[in-house]
């Protein structure tokens, strides 16, 4: 069924005549709870900047107000505009209820009942707990509320099909795999949730396919066509292993941004760092860089390829300035 | 560029934990990081030279001032730590072994300890940047009126804004395949 459903985007700019008609009556989704337990905002927080939404919806880089405006993102299926999600009253998410915004993050439909575009990384929250959710909905009422109305998304046809991401749903929408198991150390069980859930380490280091659905042959693998024409690197653990890539050097990558030669990161993977991982405590970055060196949970975590013992320190007359870095 | 990549790989271990910490090897290696920051790196992008140094961004120059904070900040915490050296490493964060008693369900969601790291909510979520982070990304940065003496601060402290600083150079002005 899946494969039919795939193949019906080949022929999506026909469909669309129709799919009104057929489309936009399918309802989605599953009712949210009607109560929720208290929330706490410090901890909604810390998990609102591991999951990314502060930097994909704050341009940091810019001194623009947090959660209200951000570049547009160049994609090959158009131009999206993260939304404003302060809480103000027109322009934000302040009339939303708590349960519309659990329906927004953990399955992606905005509160009209629209299925949001899957540039939202909604897949990789779908295990969010009422406690999560609870906290996160403490976390953004305490943001100042941004009087700043995004823009439209510009998207050509059959993409600005408004019902079309329920077809990508019905094709691509899987809730990721962050079960622990039980007799796997603990950072390799955070690790786990934080990879595959909250971080959304698919989204980026992940292949996709022609429809921008997780291409499952490629996971993990690397992906040259993000939007920008960004690139992310493999985070295979043989990859990493071969790029000197070792729990230790790579928690710290999160932390620093330096890589196992020195170099630092750039680009987008600076960003990460920047806006995103070097918030997080010792202990989650360890879990993190954990799991892509252990994928299987074996607890044979890659040997650390030996150190030579510091034995003098880089000469001042090496100075090598080419650009080759 | 590449004396300063390879002194950083040098240090990086011993900031790990993973290598012997040497408080001459960190005094001496961060000095070589401030004998090439500051106006040293300046001057290797005299104006109008982008076509010469193609691993730069047209924003290096054009938002020269970030540019020129970024390569003062450098030299400042890498003076700092060349001096800061003997302070040696904050005490070692809690092992994995720490860690073993937890339960599944202990582990969904980050708990509230996790703001041990010292943010508060306003920082976590973006309306207040961190007191680290503004100067350098508003290019307003200056030794004179830190409120810290950044000397007395710990050897990893100063080695990550080392690091931190280079990763958001990287970002706004490198062009390369990084």
């Amino acid at each position: 069924m899946r494969d039919m459903v795939r193949f019906a985007f080949v022929v999506p700019t026909a469909e669309a005549r129709v799919g009104t008609d057929i489309l936009s009556p399918w309802s989605l989704g599953a009712p949210e709870s009607d109560t929720f337990p208290p929330g706490d905002a410090a901890r909604g927080a810390y998990l609102a900047r591991a999951s990314g939404c502060v930097s994909c919806h704050t341009n940091a880089a810019a001194q623009r107000p947090a959660l209200a405006e951000v570049e547009p993102l160049d994609t090959p299926f158009g131009t999206f505009v993260p939304p404003n999600i302060t809480p103000h009253s027109d322009a934000g998410i302040w009339s939303w209820t708590i349960q519309d915004f659990a329906k927004a993050v953990r399955q992606g439909i905005s509160p009209d009942g629209a299925p949001c575009y899957p540039v939202f990384t909604y897949l990789f929250y779908a295990g969010f707990t009422d406690q999560d959710i609870a906290d996160l909905w403490e976390a953004f009422r305490t943001v100042p509320p941004v009087e700043e109305t995004a823009q439209a998304h510009d998207l050509g046809l059959p993409f600005s099909f408004r019902s079309g991401p329920k077809l990508w749903r019905a094709a691509y929408l899987d809730a990721p795999n962050s079960d622990v198991l039980i007799d796997t150390s603990s950072p390799w069980n955070r690790g786990r949730v934080l990879v595959e859930g909250a971080a959304h380490f698919s989204a980026c280091h992940s292949g996709r396919t022609p429809f921008g659905g997780l291409d499952d042959g490629d996971r993990f693998a690397g992906n040259v066509s993000l939007p920008g024409g960004r690139k992310a690197p493999s985070i295979l653990a043989a990859d990493l292993v071969a790029g000197g890539w070792t729990v230790a050097n790579l928690a710290y990558s999160l932390k620093s941004g330096v890589l196992p030669n020195g170099d630092a990161f750039g680009d987008c993977k600076a960003e990460v760092v920047a806006e995103g991982t070097s918030f997080l405590t010792d202990a989650d970055r360890t879990a993190i860089a954990t799991y892509p060196l252990d994928p299987e949970g074996t607890g044979a975590l890659p040997s650390p390829s030996p150190t030579a013992a510091p034995s003098a320190v880089v000469d001042h007359s090496n100075m090598d300035m080419t650009n080759e870095n | 560029m590449t004396a300063l990549k390879d002194t950083v790989a040098e240090l990086a271990p011993m900031m790990q934990g993973v290598v012997l910490y040497d408080t001459y090897i960190v005094s001496e290696g961060t000095s070589v990081i401030a004998s090439h920051a500051g106006e040293t790196v300046l001057s290797l992008f005299p104006k109008n030279s982008l076509e010469g140094v193609t691993y730069a961004k047209p924003e290096n120059w054009s938002n020269w001032q970030s540019f020129a904070a970024l390569a003062d900040e450098l030299k400042t915490c890498a003076e700092a730590l060349a001096e800061a050296a003997p302070n040696g490493l904050e005490p070692v964060a809690p092992s994995s072994d720490d860690m073993a008693g937890m339960s599944p369900s202990d582990m969904v969601m980050p708990e509230p300890s996790t703001q041990s790291e010292g943010f508060t909510v306003a920082e976590l979520m973006g309306y207040v940047e961190r007191p680290d982070a503004v100067a350098v990304a508003r290019g307003t940065f200056n030794p004179a009126e830190l409120a810290v003496d950044l000397t007395a601060l710990s050897v990893d402290d100063l080695f990550t804004r080392i690091s931190a600083t280079c990763s958001f150079c990287h970002a706004q002005f490198h062009a390369g395949r990084n």
